[in-house]
């Protein structure tokens, strides 16, 4: 297997584990483990104040654009 | 009194949305139709947010935005680590060369978008998430 082939598995493993842990802490947060909450309590913790929700609408608008469009 | 859109407001709303999903879903990225399908969901759900601020404004409606169960401090943590790594991951990938051995979270989205139907269910998430970023209730 080429060196490159490994780094890009290695890469693919990371992000998988990455989803994993975001995977885990949504689990936790709707089973209430730990005091967990799930990613929507935060994203709505940050939608209520209005330098939060500005950031995630620019956010919105660039991924929408850069997925779909360019 | 808190302002309710109608039913016809409601219809129209997913009406246009699904066929701006559908136009996505036979668009392929960097070309005129995905331009317009992308930029033609993004200017109307940016324009009606715009305008149910406006009315809310108008009738003074005290809204209230902080969801019932505030997630405490820990949380809030654990979700900004996971995050700043996603970010910090992204940008080493970004930056190291050649893609293919170092995806980033827009290449294996490329994978998903790839096929029409996954594409026109993702581009209509996305619709969805702007609408509910906008939302004042």
């Amino acid at each position: 297997m080429a060196v490159e082939d490994v780094v890009r598995l290695v890469t693919i493993a990371i992000w998988g584990a990455l989803a994993a842990c975001a995977a885990g802490l949504e689990l936790a947060g709707r089973f209430d483990l730990s005091g967990a909450a799930p990613i929507g309590h935060v994203v709505a913790m940050l939608r209520a104040k209005t330098a939060g929700r500005a950031a995630l609408v620019l956010f919105w608008m660039w991924f929408g654009w850069h997925v779909f469009a360019r | 009194m808190a302002c309710r859109p109608s039913i016809w407001a409601i219809t129209l709303a997913a009406g246009g949305a699904t066929a701006d999903s559908v136009l996505a879903a036979l668009s392929r990225p960097f070309t005129l139709r995905a331009d317009l399908a992308t930029g033609v969901g993004l200017a109307t759900v940016v324009l009606i947010g715009l305008v149910n601020f406006r009315l809310h404004d108008r009738q003074e409606v005290v809204v209230t935005h902080v969801p019932a169960t505030r997630p405490g401090r820990p949380v809030t943590l654990a979700w900004g680590a996971l995050a700043s790594a996603v970010v910090i991951f992204e940008l080493v990938s970004y930056f190291a060369t050649p893609r293919e051995t170092h995806p980033t979270i827009s290449s294996l989205l490329d994978v998903l978008a790839g096929h029409e139907v996954l594409r026109g269910l993702l581009f209509a998430t996305w619709l969805g998430a702007g609408w509910w970023l906008w939302r004042t209730s």
